[in-house]
């Protein structure tokens, strides 16, 4: 058994030497089976410059530990997927992201189509750049045709919610939901509700949505720079959740769903509408699973105070500061942001090209533009290196409010105050 | 000066060694023996203890560098909500499942005994939560508590309420059960062996002298069975104190912080949230907590004099 | 008699409920496994039996590392658990034995390890381990799982029950104390090494923080961590697959359960017998 073990270490090593040259590329989960998506890219990339690229997928919830633990070792990856709220703690506490100003050149730039998301990376960073996107995604939201249609909803709700041009409300919502949750089939049950918001803590963003639905601070941050939790879009957003809740119209169990039984819930028909949904989600996952549901995809609703928002997020690729081939991961990005890598990306995971250029056909794909159509007003995640703790801080309020636990105005203000708190510890 | 100081002591030292000599041959064989186990333990066990402890004192994201800050993160600590939240849903775990478990793979010990024909099939399959895999065990049992999942189905189907187990008010008593699933037939095989210890005719006896159940509970029963109660009771604490996985797979933690478990929020704090001085801390008051607990156990369940 | 019986009957019951109680979950398991279905709201009873199919089973194995994981896994736990059962039976004998100076010292010590989670010493682990370049390697997995506080723990207890009078009877006909260990002690300890055989393989394959941090590479996961990964997609959660994933990961200890059932068994009765 040592022996074997001994033989099994020795190949380790030498494996391990005979990889010194791979640019080592850390992936988080964006697409399910990242790994295949890249096969072909890495292949091309090999046979371009002659660069072995080794692809290892981090699960997104484990991610940062990972991150953590190799920088701290001195063995970090060359390349490595963040998202908005994950670099800045990198870059803040071990100034370990090598930056990417010198790197990038002119014509990279002008070919970004939102170069002000660039600028918004340099700004939370003191003026430099650290990461660089080569994709991004919008949400929007679904009805499910069929349980309208049982309801009666009138099409007037359904133009409402799927024209560019038209807009529904908060109060649309709450008439929808009087329609569809009800008893079809007289079991003396609840066949189906409106909507099952994921209080799962495991996710970044359900709350986030009504929070800038109601108004509330793109950064989370007023303008004196203090957390923004105890004002009114935050009370707002969870007095209409309690509503919802309230009149029965979100399902039983809300506040400990995970996104995933949320989505869950929604494609096996217990629920009308959903306002999370990927592209990865209905334009691939949902057409091949589930053939038999019947889904529109709409717009975010409006808020009470006129906003309409949704959340924006991109694939961000970062270079730490050990890696010994800084230049190999760069040429990677390079690579992977020329006109037909991105096309190939874009036609697999339908996230939306950093470039701009996508397939011919999905110019055409009313589906996709309304993706495209909603990035005029998504917000991206907010960068604060504080981040991970005010998700834990605004999700359990929530979950607070959901289980009967507080009131809106105590939970706001519980928020405000653990937010503040945990400042504390990123001055 | 030299000579002084190099001859003295050099004498002395040399039937010191000589003595070391002597011992060492004595427990040759002893010190080989431990030496592997020794060097294990002290290296992957004592060592990055003693180095959590010291981080405790300072403020350290992992991947910068730390600094000294004396016993500000202890005070912090004292302050922090969600801390003692999850201290106290850490210790309403331990007292929930450490008495269930005492009590009931006890009761368990006593169905096996009278069970005659196929006893080794159900010890069998009581103690099979335990082989399989923790992770696998949480997933299956998260999709089991579905609000729309099987088990509520079953409640149903007998025209009972569906229940919320993973809601606020149920989710700790949840998340207990399933650990207490998981050990109960475990800690049973244990008892059954005491059980087993004490022959019918003593007990038989002891009813034809007219003993009631009560005094043959304390006089028979429990002498045997004390030092067993015992090791189940540590063991089913530190068991309890170490509800880290099921929490991490089923719901992080949540709704509103109350299934955080002690381990949960220092693997948030210190791998999440770059504050692993803070973490450390944490883990020392953890570790102290959970020793006391058990000297205490000891002392109640500990041999007589 | 009558009473006994009415007992009898009762036991009978509550085994009965209990075992299918122990069973269920994992029987919905299997059903959820044997669909292709994203969803966890499946009817319980198929409406055909060609409803049934292997697909998930054959993506895991087919598509992904899945038994690359499983290799893994087995490597660590086999290698972690025959280093742990050797280390742990020479120092349980020792601290058994007392011999030493500081034996009772030591054995206190163990106690109080016993409580330590890795959690709490992880971090330090993990740097210690990358000083030593043993990151990302199976070997930084075996290592820190090689010696168990609990093994020695409950070595030293069953150790200490066993009379001396044999060992020193063969010392006194003229055997080397080797030779006394190994002859005398170790065969009557072998029911202990049995459980402790059987724990060490089931804690070293459960075990999810080690390998979670230690390994980034996908080729040289754990079974554990490739099992979490599956819960925690945050697209639709593949339920066929998940649940495919978990009984797959569980069946390895599964199976050496089933075969060494009885000897655990038989060394735990033995266990509790420990005072």
């Amino acid at each position: 058994m040592f022996k074997r073990c001994l033989l099994v270490f020795l190949v380790l090593v030498i494996a391990c030497l005979g990889l010194a040259k791979t640019v080592q590329f850390w992936v988080t989960p964006f697409v399910s089976q990242p790994e295949k998506l890249f096969e072909p890219l890495l292949e091309e990339f090999k046979a371009e410059t002659g660069i072995d690229v080794e692809i290892s997928v981090i699960s997104y919830a484990d991610a940062v530990t990972k991150i953590q633990a190799a920088i701290a070792a001195g063995e970090a990856p060359d390349l490595v997927a963040l998202s908005e709220g994950r670099f800045m703690p990198l870059v803040r506490f071990g100034n370990a992201l090598e930056e990417l100003d010198g790197l990038v050149s002119s014509d990279i730039m002008n070919r970004v189509v939102r170069p002000q998301l660039l600028d918004q990376y340099r700004q939370i960073a003191g003026g430099k750049l650290y990461v660089f996107p080569i994709c991004f995604w919008t949400y929007l939201g679904a009805i499910n045709v069929d349980i309208f249609e049982k309801a009666g909803v009138p099409q007037e709700f359904i133009d409402k919610m799927t024209d560019p041009n038209k807009y529904y409300t908060w109060d649309d919502l709450l008439k929808i939901g009087e329609m569809v949750t009800k008893d079809f089939d007289g079991n003396g049950k609840i066949d189906h509700w409106l909507y099952a918001y994921p209080g799962g803590e495991n996710w970044v963003h359900p709350f986030l949505l009504w929070y800038w639905n109601a108004g509330g601070s793109p950064s989370l941050l007023d303008e004196n720079g203090s957390p923004a939790f105890n004002i009114e879009a935050t009370k707002k957003a969870f007095e209409f959740l309690l509503t919802l809740k309230e009149k029965g119209y979100m399902p039983p169990g809300v506040e400990s769903l995970s996104a995933g039984d949320a989505i869950d819930m929604f494609t096996s028909g217990k629920t009308a509408w959903i306002n999370n949904v990927w592209p990865s989600n209905s334009l691939v996952v949902w057409p091949q699973q589930f053939k038999d549901l019947n889904f529109r995809l709409v717009y975010p609703p409006v808020g009470p105070d006129n906003h309409r928002t949704t959340y924006f997020g991109s694939y961000l690729l970062g270079i730490p500061r050990q890696s010994k081939l800084k230049k190999e991961a760069w040429s990677f990005i390079e690579f992977l942001l020329k006109p037909e890598s991105q096309k190939y990306i874009a036609s697999k995971t339908y996230y939306s090209s950093i470039t701009g250029d996508m397939p011919e056909e999905f110019k055409s794909d009313p589906r996709i533009n309304m993706y495209m159509d909603v990035v005029k007003y998504a917000i991206p995640e907010p960068m604060h290196p504080a981040m991970a703790r005010w998700k834990i801080i605004y999700n359990s309020e929530t979950q607070a409010v959901l289980s009967g636990q507080k009131t809106p105005e105590q939970a706001a203000e519980t928020m405000q105050r653990l937010a503040e708190q945990a400042l504390e510890f990123y001055k | 000066m030299l000579e002084r100081v190099s001859s003295i002591p050099f004498a002395k030292s040399m039937s010191r060694t000589s003595k070391l000599m002597k011992g060492f041959r004595r427990y040759k064989l002893d010190l080989f023996l431990a030496l592997p186990g020794v060097l294990l333990l002290f290296t992957f066990y004592v060592a990055p203890v003693v180095a959590v402890f010291f981080a405790s004192f300072t403020r350290w994201p992992i991947i910068g560098d730390p600094r000294w800050v004396g016993l500000q993160n202890y005070r912090l600590l004292m302050t922090d909500e969600i801390f003692l939240k999850s201290l106290l849903n850490t210790l309403y775990y331990a007292a929930l499942i450490v008495p269930s478990l005492t009590i009931f793979s006890f009761i368990m010990a006593l169905i096996l005994r009278s069970i005659t024909k196929g006893r080794e099939f159900f010890k069998a399959i009581f103690v099979f939560p335990m082989v399989v895999t923790l992770v696998s065990t949480a997933t299956i049992w998260k999709g089991m508590f579905l609000p729309f999942g099987p088990i509520n189905a079953i409640l149903e189907f007998f025209g009972l309420q569906p229940i919320q187990f993973l809601s606020t008010e149920h989710v700790k008593n949840t998340l207990s059960f399933v650990l207490i699933w998981r050990d109960v037939g475990y800690f049973a095989i244990f008892y059954l062996a005491g059980l087993e210890q004490i022959p019918e005719e003593i007990i038989d006896a002891s009813r034809v002298d007219g003993a009631n159940a009560f005094q043959r509970f304390t006089k028979i029963i429990w002498p045997t069975m004390r030092p067993i109660v015992l090791l189940v009771s540590v063991l089913a604490t530190i068991g309890s104190f170490m509800i880290f996985t099921l929490v991490y797979v089923t719901t992080r933690g949540g709704p509103a912080y109350a299934s955080e478990a002690l381990l949960n929020y220092i693997y948030d704090v210190g791998w999440k949230e770059f504050r692993m001085g803070y973490a450390a801390a944490a883990a020392v008051i953890y570790f102290v907590i959970l020793f006391l607990l058990n000297s205490f156990q000891r002392l109640v369940f500990g041999r007589e004099k | 008699m009558a009473v006994r019986n009415k007992n009898r009957a009762v036991s009978y019951v509550l085994a009965i409920f209990w075992a299918i109680l122990i069973i269920l979950p994992f029987i919905w398991a299997l059903r959820i496994s044997l669909i292709p279905t994203y969803t966890a709201y499946v009817s319980f009873f198929p409406k055909s039996l060609s409803e049934l199919s292997l697909a998930n089973y054959k993506y895991l194995l087919l598509q992904t590392k899945f038994p690359k994981w499983l290799l893994n896994s087995t490597i660590v736990s086999g290698t972690a658990t025959f280093v742990n059962t050797i280390a742990c039976f020479m120092l349980g004998y020792v601290l058994a034995r007392k011999r030493l100076p500081a034996s009772e010292l030591l054995f206190t010590l163990v106690l109080a390890l016993m409580m330590v989670p890795y959690q709490v010493t992880i971090i330090s682990l993990y740097l210690g381990l990358s000083k030593v370049g043993l990151t990302n390697t199976l070997m930084g997995l075996i290592l820190p799982m090689s010696a168990h506080p609990f093994g020695v723990f409950l070595m030293r207890q069953y150790i200490s029950m066993i009379p001396t009078d044999y060992e020193e009877a063969a010392l006194i006909d003229g055997a080397s104390r080797t030779q006394a260990l190994f002859r005398i002690v170790l065969p009557q300890t072998l029911p202990a090494i049995g459980v402790l055989l059987i724990s060490m393989l089931i804690e070293t394959w459960n075990n999810f923080i080690l390998p979670l941090v230690i390994i980034t590479r996908t080729s040289l996961k754990t079974v554990t961590v490739g099992v979490a990964d599956l819960a925690f997609e945050i697209l639709n959660t593949n339920w066929g697959v998940l649940m495919a994933g978990s009984l797959l990961g569980a069946l390895p200890t599964i199976i050496i359960f089933l075969i060494f059932n009885r000897y655990f068994l038989k060394g735990l009765t033995l266990q509790g017998g420990i005072k």
